[in-house]
């Protein structure tokens, strides 16, 4: 059983139900997104291509009209040139202004119904005669005075001018761009084509048109929805001048510009550099726009077929939240689906998980029971069983751990004395095999020492045999001592009296000396009290008294001397009284051992024997000793490994009463 | 001045020849029961009954060797328990006689009166023990036979004595 923590139920809960709705928005989700997003991007990307593919053509097919409308034009101008009229119309025009200037009007007449009705038949506005000076021979309605020169003046810088100079120069057909001649102010675009004669330029055939012819194809917004238009414009200085009118701006042709370097002007410039393109760009209105742009060579013109972003992807948008609103309402649907099934599947659970909780704090009281018929329905009708269980097994389990812990007890202290009881017998054991030790070494001992001593009684009895004829010898040596020392105690008798003699005399003499030294000291006294009189007797006096002291110094040496001889000669003659006795007693002792060592003879002999026996006794015992200690050895190290087996045992009983200890503090939290 | 020398348990002291009667030897003596132990008791000197003191034993509380030189030296002197300024003209009638036992009484020595002297009396804790005198190498010291003997005890050993003192001269507190 798990363990778990009050903060464990949310958890759960928020683990069950969250994780299902995570795993439901999970499987229903990402391949939805996923497929929403390629098909969303493919989708674009489609409608993208589309919409590039759409301007390009356009652009392309405006294009396309354009170079065929300048291409007729400049076929027209091509074959008109080859005209013979004009070439003399040339001619003649140009003799009369260099020879007769009156004629010139009468020339003109002649030739202006023709060329009047070749520029209407060809549907030109404008026909010029230019010679190959660059002086205008002729003009329709006589708009440039005959005779002004185009190098010079006005129209030098013309367009007309640098057209005329290249029909010359590359002997072909050429296209001007539009501009002002006149102050009517309507822009005219020139085909000058060289007229030969004999192989030589001999004049240049110009041939105006406006520019509605040209409009009138770019004005055509087919295809283009309802904000797209077609944007032409040419380089003129640093700006580009828009040179048709505009869906957004009908009069805005040459009049409008777009300087160059600004981003509105960026695609209109690029085109008329000659380069091709496609993007989304920011037009002169300042929209975003899907621009396709090109370069139109004849014109030196740049095109822009464009149309308004808004317009052209609004597919893009509608299916984009066509998209969106779909996603939400998948989330929206899963999300309370998963809810449902979360909350039917975590419910159970939860309960179950109460349950469990209550069980594993040691409640086993609480009853559960599915009402349903599902799983959750069983889990909870199994734990109901399980805690049933339980129930009834702890019970069990308190009663058998209580008989448990009273065994195990019992078990430890029994094992405890036994342990003691080992230890002390292998105490005593070790006690016995010092014991046994200690018998055997001085069996050894004493084996040993019963040699030494028989090889000592061997030479013992040996000895005494020998000393037994010693002794007999020395008996007649101690009788003649004794008779010797008896005459000596006699000499020293003599001695002994004689000096009492002496002593006798010498006391004698000291006692003059003393009685003299006496008289001498009373007679000085007396001589002092006598005063001066007893001078005289003073001195004879001391005189007495050294000679007194004399004596008595000598006699009393004498007297030392002879007392010390004295105490000598008596102490020897009682020495050799006791000595005397010693040897009479000596006498008869020597006569008492003689028999005596005899016996120790015989003894010792007889011993000799039994000695080897006891020897050979001892070592038996010693070797038995010997056996009996190996023996006690083992014996204690059995015990001794018992004990340890025991201590063992006894370590592990504890255990087992802790576990049993433990089983039941564990048990003993659960209620039943 | 002449002294006289003699030994106690091996030192050397003096007595002034002039406080001496006359030198004995051994005499016999009849102890008197009671009496302190180095009052031997009391011997007879030409008719008299002569109290007789042991140096030894008063001393060094050991009794003198038995030797010819151990003598009985008899000392007249004046007890202190009369007045001290009267004793130089008026010593005669005052005079006490008794016996000293000492040993090596052999020597009578004349010295100077201002020979080399130790004043030991502030030394001594006996009355009767004098000064040190430096004599042929030897120190002795003096001993002042009028102290020998407590005044108490003189009293009961000379009644007579005292009796003729106190009818006689007035002087001192009576019995001592």
């Amino acid at each position: 059983m798990s363990t778990t923590t009050p903060a464990s139920t949310p958890r759960l809960r928020r683990s069950i139900a969250g994780r299902l709705l995570f795993w439901f928005l999970v499987i229903a989700l990402v391949p939805c997104s996923l497929l929403t997003l390629v098909t969303a991007r493919i989708a674009s990307d489609a409608l993208s291509a589309s919409v590039r593919n759409n301007l390009t053509m356009i652009a392309d097919d405006k294009a396309a009209a354009m170079e065929r409308f300048a291409v007729e034009r400049l076929r027209d101008g091509t074959a008109l040139a080859r005209g013979p009229t004009f070439l003399r119309a040339i001619r003649e025009l140009s003799a009369a202004i260099e020879t007769d200037p009156g004629r010139i009007e009468a020339t003109r007449s002649e030739f202006e119904p023709f060329l009047d009705y070749s520029a209407s038949a060809f549907g030109y506005r404008q026909l010029l005669l230019i010679d190959d000076e660059g002086r205008v021979l002729f003009s329709l309605d006589g708009a440039i005075p005959p005779g002004s020169s185009l190098k010079t003046g006005r129209l030098a810088s013309s367009e007309l001018a640098a057209g005329v100079e290249r029909a010359r120069t590359l002997l072909q057909a050429d296209l001007t761009g539009f501009d002002s001649y006149a102050s009517s102010g309507e822009p005219l675009a020139f085909v000058t084509s060289p007229i030969f004669e004999d192989e030589q330029v001999a004049g240049v055939l110009a041939l105006g048109f406006n520019a509605e012819p040209v409009w009138e194809l770019i004005v055509d917004y087919a295809g283009l929805g309802s904000t797209g238009e077609i944007l032409t414009g040419e380089i003129r200085g640093d700006a580009v001048l828009v040179t048709a009118p505009l869906r957004h701006a009908t009069d805005a042709a040459f009049r409008l510009q777009l300087p160059i370097g600004k981003d509105q002007a960026e695609a209109a410039q690029d085109s008329a550099r000659g380069n091709r393109g496609y993007g989304i760009i920011t037009d002169y209105r300042g929209e975003q726009v899907a621009a396709a742009w090109l370069y139109l060579p004849s014109f030196r013109w740049g095109l822009i077929a464009k149309q308004d972003t808004d317009e052209a992807f609004a597919l893009a948008r509608l299916q984009r939240i066509a998209i969106i609103l779909l996603s939400l309402a998948t989330i929206a649907g899963v999300t309370l689906a998963a809810f449902l099934v979360a909350g039917t599947i975590s419910d159970p659970i939860r309960t179950a998980v109460s349950v469990a909780k209550q069980v594993a704090g040691g409640d086993l009281r609480s009853d559960v029971a599915g009402t349903t018929d599902d799983e959750t329905s069983e889990l909870l009708d199994a734990i109901q069983k399980m805690t049933h269980d339980l129930r009834g097994l702890i019970g069990r389990i308190q009663q058998s751990s209580v008989a448990l812990i009273s065994t195990a007890t019992a078990i430890q202290a029994t094992s405890s004395e036994q342990q003691q009881v080992i230890s002390d017998y292998g105490s005593s054991t070790n006690q016995a095999v010092a014991a046994v030790k200690q018998i055997s070494v001085t069996s050894q001992d004493l084996v040993r020492t019963m040699n030494e001593v028989n090889q000592m009684a061997s030479r013992t009895g040996s000895m005494a045999a020998e000393g037994r004829g010693d002794l007999d010898g020395m008996d007649s040596v101690m009788r003649q001592l004794a008779e010797s020392t008896s005459s000596f105690g006699a000499k020293l008798g003599v001695i002994s009296e004689r000096a009492a003699n002496i002593n006798l005399a010498v006391t004698t003499i000291t006692k003059v000396a003393d009685q003299t030294n006496l008289l001498s000291i009373n007679a000085a006294i007396e001589a002092e009290k006598a005063g001066e009189f007893g001078l005289g007797f003073l001195v004879v006096a001391r005189e007495i008294r050294r000679l007194a002291d004399q004596t008595a110094v000598a006699s009393l040496d004498i007297e030392r001397m002879v007392k010390e001889m004295q105490y000598s000669v008596s102490a020897g003659v009682m020495e050799m009284d006791r000595f005397s006795e010693q040897v009479r007693g000596g006498v008869q002792a020597i006569g008492e051992v003689s028999e005596k060592l005899g016996e120790i003879i015989e003894g010792v002999q007889g011993i000799s024997e039994r000695f080897g026996q006891v020897t050979e006794g001892m070592e038996a015992q010693s070797q038995g000793a010997e056996q009996i200690r190996e023996a006690m050895v083992r014996l204690a190290d059995g015990a001794s490994r018992t004990a340890s087996s025991l201590g063992d045992f006894n370590r592990a009983t504890t255990h087992l009463r802790e576990a049993v200890g433990g089983l039941k503090e564990e048990v003993s939290r659960f209620t039943t | 001045m002449q002294l006289l020398t003699f030994d106690v348990a091996g030192e050397s002291y003096a007595v002034e020849s002039a406080k001496v009667v006359e030198v004995l030897p051994l005499v016999p003596t009849r102890p008197i029961p009671h009496m302190p132990d180095h009052l031997l008791g009391v011997f007879t000197y030409r008719g008299k009954f002569l109290p007789l003191v042991d140096l030894g034993r008063l001393i060094a509380g050991e009794p003198p060797a038995a030797r010819l030189s151990t003598r009985v030296i008899v000392v007249e002197v004046c007890p202190p328990s009369h007045d001290p300024g009267e004793e130089a003209e008026e010593a005669a009638p005052q005079l006490v006689r008794f016996g000293i036992v000492a040993e090596n009484v052999v020597t009578i020595h004349s010295i100077d009166e201002d020979a080399p002297a130790a004043a030991a009396k502030p030394l001594a804790t006996e009355p009767y023990l004098g000064r040190l005198i430096r004599l042929h190498g030897h120190t002795l010291q003096m001993l002042l036979p009028e102290h020998l003997l407590p005044a108490k005890l003189l009293a009961g050993l000379f009644p007579e004595h005292h009796e003729a003192s106190h009818g006689d001269q007035r002087i001192g507190p009576a019995g001592g």
